[in-house]
C-alpha cells in the first residue's frame, strides 16, 4: 500500500517537473546524439593484441621475436596455433584490439613472409592507429627480422563511421549523468520529508519508488538516441534488448553508488562532489571512447578493472556491431554481480543513515 | 484505552554527548502531556526514540500498537508538490480515515486558501499548519507534536488550542514537545520538566500553580 501512494506520489513529481524532464531526458541527449558528427579523428597508442601462430611450423623463436617487435606498439598476448577462434573471439569483446597471425620463417633471412593483421571495423578509434601499426610493423620487422617480411591488413565486421561509434558512447554518458547527477539531485531535494517517510513508510520503500519510476524513465534518452541516429541513418541499434538490458543494469549499479555516497554523506554537498568526481573519474578511467590501453598500460589497467568499462563493451557489442548477448555472459554475470555489491552498499548506508538518527 | 507509553532507564549518547540519561517517563493515555526544557534539554531526542528515528543507547521504549501521527520542529512535507498534493500522498501513505475527517483538518488549519501553492512556497506559519494537518491525517492515537505553535499567528493558535482541547479525550493523548510552556497553560494535564537531558519534574499541574511556574521553579530547584 505505501509502495502504491509513493508511486502516486512519483506520478505527480512527474507532472510538476516535465520542463526540468524533458531538458534532461530529451534535449540534452538530442544535443550530445548530434554533437556526434563533429568528431572525425582519434590519437594512437599501445594496446592489448593477439599473436597467433599461422600453423604448427612457427617455432618459439619466432614467436617470441614476433612478441619483441610487437611490444614497441601494443601489448601482445599469444595464443597457440589451434586458438585462432579464440583470439578472434578476443578481438570481438575488445580483450585485444588486433590480432596478429604470425607465419613461419621470420628468422629466416631468406624467406618471404607475411603477417596477417586482423582488425574490427566498428572500432573506429582504431582503424586510423592500426593503419599507422601496420607501417610500423613493415618498418620494424625489416629492421630487426633476418627475414623480409610484408603486412596484410584485413578489417573484419561492418563499417562504421566514428559518429555511429559515438552514438552508442554518448547514451551511457547520459545513463552516467542521470545515475551521479540527477538522481542525486532529486532525492537531495526530498530530504526534508526523509522524517515523516520514516515515520509513516521506510526509505526502503522510498527508494523502490524512486528506481520503479527511473529505470523505464531512462528509456526516453535511449529512444531519444536512437530517433537521431535513425534520423542521421547511422547503423546502430540502442533499442536491441541486449544494449537497452546492460544499460538498464548500467543506471542500476551506478546509481546505486551515486545514492548511497548521498546517504553516507548524509546529503551534504561533499556527497554530490564526490559523484560528480567519480563521474568524471569513470569517464576519463574508463575507456568508453578509446580501446583500454590507448594512453598508458596503467589507464588499461584501470579500465579493466572498471565495470563501466565491460557495461560499454558489451552495450557497444550489442547495438553497433550487432552480436549476440550470449557473447558476453561472463561480462553479464560480472556486471549482475557488481549490481548486487552497489545495492549492498546502498543498504548499507541507508541503515547508516537511519541509525544515525536526525541531525538536521 | 491505549496502553501508555514507557520509556525505562533510557539513556541516549551522541559520541560523547548524552542526550538523555536514565530516563522513565510514563505517558498516560488520555491527556495533554507537556514535555518542556531548554533548547539541547533532550525533549527532542526523546520524540525521535519515540518515533523510531533513532535508537537508545540503553533501556528500552514501549509504544503501544495504535495509530501515531507527529508534526516536527521543522517541516517535513514534498517541498516540490503543491499543499493539495502533499495532503493527497500523506492520506494515503499514513491512512487517512476519510474525506470527511481531511476536510475537517483542511477546514481548521484554514488551508484551502493555498491548496494550490507549492508547498515550498509557503511562509513559516503556513508550513507549521501544513506539517500538523500531516501529523493529524491518519487521525491518530498518540499525537506527538514537537514545537506545535512554532510560526503561527495568535488566531491559528488559538484556533490549534481549541481543536486539540476537543481532539484529546479518553482515548487519545497528546504529547507536546516545548520550550515555551506558557502557550499551553490552558489544556495541559501533566508536566514533565527536562535539564541537561533528566527528568527534573514529572507530575500533573495543581491548581496552586501554574504550568510555567512549574517550570521554571523545577529548573531553579
Amino acid at each position: 500500500m505505501s509502495l502504491r501512494s509513493l508511486l502516486y506520489k512519483e506520478r505527480r513529481w512527474l507532472r510538476r517537473n516535465i520542463a526540468t524532464v524533458l531538458l534532461v531526458l530529451v534535449v540534452l541527449p538530442a544535443i550530445v546524439a548530434a554533437g556526434t558528427v563533429a568528431f572525425q579523428q582519434v590519437v594512437p597508442r599501445d594496446t592489448p593484441v593477439a599473436l597467433v601462430p599461422a600453423n604448427d611450423n612457427v617455432t618459439d623463436d619466432e614467436l617470441s621475436a614476433m612478441q619483441g617487435v610487437t611490444t614497441f606498439f601494443s601489448d601482445p598476448r599469444t595464443y597457440e596455433a589451434d586458438e585462432r577462434e579464440q583470439a578472434t573471439r578476443a578481438l570481438t569483446r575488445e580483450e585485444v584490439y588486433a590480432v596478429f597471425v604470425v607465419p613461419p620463417g621470420l628468422l629466416n633471412e631468406s624467406a618471404d613472409v607475411s603477417v596477417e593483421m586482423i582488425v574490427e571495423e566498428e572500432m573506429v578509434p582504431y582503424e586510423q592507429p592500426s593503419l599507422a601499426i601496420a607501417s610500423i610493423l613493415r618498418f620494424q620487422a625489416s629492421q630487426i627480422l633476418p627475414a623480409n617480411v610484408g603486412v596484410t591488413r584485413t578489417a573484419i565486421g561492418e563499417d562504421r563511421t566514428l559518429s555511429e561509434f559515438l552514438v552508442s558512447i554518448g547514451a551511457m554518458l547520459v545513463t552516467m549523468l542521470f545515475a551521479f547527477a540527477y538522481v542525486p539531485y532529486i532525492v537531495a531535494d526530498e530530504q526534508q520529508v526523509f522524517r515523516r517517510i520514516r515515520v509513516e513508510s521506510s526509505l526502503w520503500h522510498l527508494l523502490a519508488s524512486k528506481f520503479a519510476v527511473l529505470i523505464p524513465l531512462l528509456l526516453i534518452p535511449i529512444l531519444t538516441f536512437q530517433g537521431i541516429a535513425s534520423y542521421l541513418n547511422f547503423s546502430v541499434n540502442l533499442l536491441a534488448p541486449g544494449a537497452i538490458a546492460v544499460t538498464l543494469l548500467t543506471f542500476v549499479y551506478l546509481t546505486a553508488i551515486s545514492l548511497g555516497i548521498m546517504f553516507l554523506t548524509r546529503f551534504e554537498t561533499v556527497g554530490r562532489m564526490a559523484n560528480v568526481t567519480l563521474m568524471f573519474g569513470s569517464l576519463a578511467f574508463s575507456n568508453l571512447v578509446y580501446p583500454a590501453g590507448f594512453f598508458s598500460p596503467l589507464r588499461r589497467e584501470i579500465a579493466k578493472s572498471s565495470p563501466l568499462h565491460y557495461s560499454m563493451v558489451v552495450q557497444r557489442g550489442v547495438s553497433l556491431k550487432g552480436n549476440e548477448l550470449g557473447m558476453y555472459t561472463d561480462y553479464l554475470l560480472g556486471l549482475t554481480g557488481v549490481t548486487v555489491l552497489c545495492l549492498l552498499f546502498l543498504a548499507g548506508s541507508v541503515v547508516y543513515y537511519d541509525r544515525g538518527g536526525y541531525r538536521g | 484505552m491505549a496502553d501508555p507509553i514507557r520509556f525505562e532507564d533510557v539513556s541516549k549518547r551522541y559520541g560523547d554527548v548524552t542526550a538523555l540519561s536514565a530516563v522513565d517517563l510514563t505517558v498516560e493515555p488520555g491527556q495533554v502531556h507537556c514535555l518542556v526544557g531548554p533548547n539541547g534539554s533532550g525533549k527532542t531526542t526523546l520524540l525521535d526514540l519515540l518515533l523510531g528515528l533513532t535508537r537508545p543507547t540503553s533501556g528500552s521504549i514501549t509504544v503501544p500498537d495504535v495509530p501515531m501521527g507527529c508534526s516536527f520542529q521543522s517541516p517535513t512535507f514534498y517541498p516540490g508538490l503543491s499543499v493539495r498534493e502533499n495532503l493527497d500522498v500523506f492520506a494515503r501513505l499514513s491512512g487517512c480515515p476519510g474525506e470527511a475527517w481531511r476536510e475537517r483538518l483542511v477546514d481548521v488549519f484554514d488551508l484551502d486558501h493555498v491548496g494550490g501553492q507549492l508547498a515550498g512556497t509557503l511562509s513559516g506559519g503556513w508550513q507549521k499548519k501544513l506539517d500538523l494537518t500531516l501529523g493529524l491525517l491518519n487521525r491518530p492515537t498518540y499525537l506527538l507534536l514537537d514545537e506545535p505553535f512554532g510560526d503561527l499567528d495568535d488566531v491559528a493558535q488559538r484556533r490549534l488550542q481549541g481543536f486539540l482541547t476537543d481532539y484529546c479525550d479518553a482515548d487519545r493523548t497528546i504529547l507536546v514537545v516545548t520550550h515555551r510552556v506558557s502557550a499551553f497553560e490552558a489544556i495541559v494535564d501533566r508536566l514533565t520538566v527536562f535539564d541537561d537531558g533528566e527528568i527534573r519534574y514529572d507530575g500533573a499541574i495543581g491548581p496552586a500553580t501554574t504550568a510555567h511556574e512549574q517550570y521554571m521553579s523545577s529548573l531553579e530547584s
